[in-house]
């Protein structure tokens, strides 16, 4: 019988053992496409325009001037100006969004015009985030929730979040470069008494405990700095969003709101933030 | 341990009408056993085109998965059939996808047929006594499927004596019980299987609160009421669960009931009448923190088939027949947090069918006939009109019994044999398939929790029309026989997900969907030994799959993901001794198409990867060696089998998902890598007979 049952979890070792290794792709080479990431935000407003590059290609593309960047409403109309110190386009006189205002993003590259249009929605205060172990069978998993009101809890609305995190840890700096620590897309649809919440999942208790070259990008460390950002979206950006995230792993590229053939996006977003935390390890009970 | 569970879960999450057959009558009354030389000449002799009898007795030989034989895994060997991946229950027919092929057992349709999200299928082999595949062109009295008609029947019991079996295998257990109930008059046969890895975890203080089982069971009860009439009632169910503690919850499974009447009226007529019901249904819930999210979904039918086989003179055998099919469908039912929807409809199929086999000549052989399919959408819950975008621009709500729309759709069936000679013959044919129940898969393997829906007032019934033309030869002695066809077809209204939309995008289906077409074509060779003590096969299939769907790859033609080159097959069964025998399957196929990146971009800081052309990569090629080998011996009058197995033997790590990461720290800049999902798998299963 002990035969049998080491056999067996022999047996089931090997079917949950998948194994990963690295393989040769040769990569195709395509022309670079431009990408434009506008915002214009109850903060802000800039345009950011990139082109993609190589496969192969270790180097971000810094922002390219020469670009005619406009944004307007109805009642005015502003020319963004390029400022080499971070390759953006800002406005010039601090120019922010409204709530309830429809923008017009227009950029002209080497001739060729691209235009997205998006509406301001109400904001979702933040009221509260607390990060809560939850037990996953024998172990816990990390959750950073967030509680926010809902501006309008008889219609469906949609939210950009993001989360990031300065580490204290240098490795996981540097392995996390210039990437978001989470980010997501969601929308209110369930959500009761005019309160919405998301649940974010940070890391396993294993990788607290032993943190190593593969869930650095995961774990925090105590003292990390944490900065929580929510934004009301309109609907075509929320699908911009979802079918960027669903599309990189179905081989698809995102339904863009710009029109004129390229990649990225442009939202007239309202932005509301949380208190800046400092990670402390908290009771695992 | 951990992480590997849940990436084993998260593998598995990602990757989930009709008439009696001539052999369901033959089998109520012949008893026919597979012997192999007969089956070559079956599939000499057989007039339809495209039509592969798979026998049962061989399928208990070819090496399978932890020893779980498999007749769904089994039939990825013929020509023309393909796996849909690794561990995935899918098979692909003649370029179609898993969503195409219809699945009959005892007649009753049965949907997404596996266990452990597709490892095993849910068939019992116990149980199973003869099953047809038809790879698109079938005879007038089937429909439903476009790409495939899979046609199962169970066994009936032995109405003479008892016969008993059991098998213990690595995964789960089987009994199969049979005997008569009334001596020569009624006869019962039970199969049951259960797997028992919930009874490792529960023995286990970390596992206890987890669940994961499967289980089966087949039932057929056979009566002969008198010389010219017959009756069997038949009952199959199938059922996964897995539970993670009180987070997760999954269940999903197939329950059908059938009765069958087979009244004779003379020597030239007959005539079968079933009833059948299918309920397939899947469910999960998950409860984690403040998520609350529970979603179902259930396909049912209640049918009624009649049909009658007429032979007024040698050279004509017409089968004519009507059936009548109420189907329930709920594509989702949800709730997340605090909010609950539903979309549930109902229909009502109606076909008309003649076909007849008639012997022209000595030389020609014809089966012809034509199939009416009519589907009526009913009322009783909301309709919609949607515009191009996806937004409902109108709400109907018919009252319940109101026609909504009915489609007619008349599908010719045509196959024509020239006999060339006593070992060779030439076969054509022509079919028109239609199906009105849509899984629109989320992923390219099929999961039990793919949404359905029907064809609506907005869903057109997908329609397929294909063209075979093939030679069948075998040798003097019948040791060898050999077949090669090749086939061209095209496919009207697939619908799959519009781009970004996923199954809970929104509960109104047809608001996610986007309809295209597809086309496939191809080249089949098979090649059988019969006789002696090494018998088996080499199959080998050459095919294009291609779809046009608007939106995507600029609305023109692009190779299909499910689209590969070549597949080959070699299996071999070996009589070592009169105690051992051994078998092998290898397998062998050129790489799956696969979309990568041709660039990477920014936004927010991250990058991404842009996608320049549906699947225009190709992922490595995937081959892969089982063998097994099997001890009887008789011990007074019990049989006892011995039966050790190795899945992938020499231990190659083929592609299962291949993904890619960008890595700024080196040079290269990115790194491809490759996830398999299988090494080298041992098994060993012991029976007992009697």
């Amino acid at each position: 019988m002990k035969i049998v049952r080491n056999l067996y979890i022999l047996t089931i070792l090997l079917l949950t053992m998948s194994c990963q290794k690295e393989i040769d792709l040769d990569y195709n080479e395509i022309d670079p496409v431009v990408c434009i990431e506008g915002r214009v935000t109850n903060e802000q407003m800039y345009v950011l325009v990139t082109r993609s590059r190589s496969m192969e290609d270790p180097v971000h593309n810094s922002g390219i001037q020469g670009a005619t960047v406009t944004i307007s409403t109805p009642d005015r109309s502003e020319q963004l100006v390029y400022d080499p110190r971070d390759g953006y386009y800002h406005s010039p006189t601090g120019w922010k969004g409204e709530v309830g205002q429809t923008y017009t993003m227009q950029v002209t590259l080497n001739g060729q015009q691209y235009e997205a249009v998006s509406t301001m929605p109400p904001a979702a205060p933040i009221e509260s985030t607390q990060f809560v172990w939850q037990p996953v069978m024998k172990n816990k998993l990390l959750i950073f929730t967030v509680w926010a009101t809902d501006p309008e809890p008889d219609v469906r609305n949609f939210y950009w979040y993001r989360m990031e995190r300065r580490s204290v840890n240098p490795d996981a700096r540097r392995k996390q470069g210039n990437n978001t620590y989470r980010w997501n897309v969601f929308d209110d649809r369930g959500s009761r008494d005019a309160r919405i919440y998301r649940d974010i999942h940070c890391m396993m208790d294993t990788s607290e405990d032993e943190p190593d070259e593969d869930n650095l990008k995961s774990v925090l460390f105590e003292g990390d700095t944490i900065t929580f950002q929510l934004m009301t979206i309109d609907r075509p950006t929320f699908d911009y969003y979802q079918s960027l995230s669903t599309g990189q792993r179905m081989g698809a590229n995102p339904i863009s709101n710009i029109k004129g053939g390229c990649m990225g996006y442009f939202v007239a977003g309202n932005v509301t933030r949380s208190d800046t935390l400092y990670y402390k390890k908290i009771n695992r009970e | 341990m951990i992480q590997k569970q849940l990436l084993l879960l998260a593998l598995f999450i990602p990757i989930l009408a009709v008439a009696q057959t001539e052999d369901v009558s033959r089998e109520d009354t012949l008893r026919e056993v597979t012997v192999t030389s007969r089956s070559a000449e079956k599939r000499i002799s057989e007039v339809q085109i495209g039509v592969e009898k798979v026998e049962i007795a061989t399928l208990a030989k070819v090496p399978a998965l932890l020893g779980e034989r498999d007749i769904v895994k089994s039939i990825q060997l013929l020509p023309g059939v393909k796996s849909e991946g690794e561990g995935s229950g899918g098979y692909q027919v003649r370029g179609g996808t898993s969503a195409q092929n219809l699945m009959l057992l005892d007649g009753a349709t049965v949907y997404n047929a596996g266990h452990l999200m597709g490892l095993f299928s849910a068939f019992n082999d116990e149980a199973l006594a003869n099953a047809s595949l038809y790879k698109g062109l079938v005879p007038a009295q089937l429909g439903g499927g476009t790409s495939s008609v899979f046609d199962i029947d169970t066994r009936s019991g032995d109405m003479q004596r008892f016969h008993f079996s059991g098998t213990m295998g690595l995964l789960s257990a089987k009994v199969m019980a049979e005997g008569p109930l009334q001596r020569d008059c009624s006869s019962f046969l039970f199969a049951g299987r259960r797997s028992y890895l919930d009874m490792f975890l529960k023995a286990s203080k970390d596992y206890k609160n987890n669940t994961m089982n499967f289980y089966d069971m087949n039932l057929r009860l056979n009566f002969r009421l008198s010389p010219q009439d017959f009756l069997n009632v038949t009952f199959f169910r199938g059922r996964d669960n897995m539970g993670l503690d009180e987070l997760l919850d999954m269940t999903w499974g197939n329950t059908t009931t059938t009765a069958n009447w087979l009244h004779t009226f003379s020597d030239k007529l007959y005539a079968n009448t079933m009833l059948a019901y299918t309920d397939f249904s899947n469910d999960v819930g998950i409860d984690m923190m403040n998520i609350h999210y529970a979603m179902a979904g259930y396909i049912r039918h209640l049918m009624l088939n009649h049909r009658q086989v007429w032979t007024p003179t040698k050279h004509h055998r017409v089968n004519y027949g009507l059936e009548t099919d109420y189907t329930q469908l709920k594509s989702a039912e949800w709730d997340i947090d605090y909010l609950h929807q539903r979309e549930k409809r109902n229909a009502w199929m109606n076909s008309l069918w003649v076909n007849d086999e008639w012997k022209l000549s000595s030389h020609l052989d014809l089966s012809a006939g034509v199939r009416l399919h009519l589907f009526t959408v009913l009322g009783g819950s909301p309709y919609y009109q949607i515009d191009k975008q996806g937004n409902i621009i109108e709400t109907m709500n018919p009252g319940s019994g109101e026609f909504v729309k009915t489609y007619a759709d008349v599908e010719p069936r045509v196959s024509l044999k020239w006999t060339l000679n006593r070992r060779h013959s030439l076969k054509i044919g022509y079919s028109r398939t239609s199906q009105d129940i849509h899984a629109i898969r989320g992923s390219s393997a099929s999961m039990p929790f793919d949404r359905y829906t029907m064809t609506s007032n907005i869903v057109s019934p997908e329609r397929a029309d294909q063209v075979a033309a093939g030679w069948t030869g075998i040798t003097p002695t019948g040791e060898y026989d050999f077949s090669a066809e090749v086939y061209y077809k095209n496919i009207d209204n697939v619908y799959d997900y519009r781009d970004g939309k996923s199954f809970h995008s929104e509960i109104e289906i047809e608001r996610l969907l986007l309809g295209g077409k597809g086309r496939a074509y191809g080249f089949e060779l098979c090649a059988h030994k019969n006789e002696g003590r090494l018998t088996g096969w080499l199959s080998y299939t050459l095919a294009w799959s291609e779809n046009k769907i608007e939106g995507i790859n600029g609305g023109d033609w692009y190779t299909a993901s499910n689209d590969r080159r070549h597949d080959i097959a070699l299996v071999g069964m070996y009589q070592l001794t009169k105690r051992w025998e051994l078998s092998a399957v290898w397998r062998y196929n050129t790489g799956q198409a696969l979309t990568a990146p041709s660039a990477k971009y920014e936004v927010d800081g991250r990058t991404y990867y842009y996608y320049a052309e549906r699947n225009g990569y190709r992922a490595p090629a995937y081959h892969r060696l089982d063998v097994s080998a099997t001890y009887s011996r008789q011990v007074g009058k019990t049989t006892q089998q011995w039966a050790f197995g190795l899945y992938n033997a020499y231990n190659r790590y083929n592609p299962y998902v291949i993904t890619f990461e960008n890595d700024d720290e080196r040079p290269s800049g990115t790194k491809t890598v490759q996830t398999s999902l299988f090494g080298i798998i041992p098994s060993v299963s012991f029976t007992i007979r009697f």
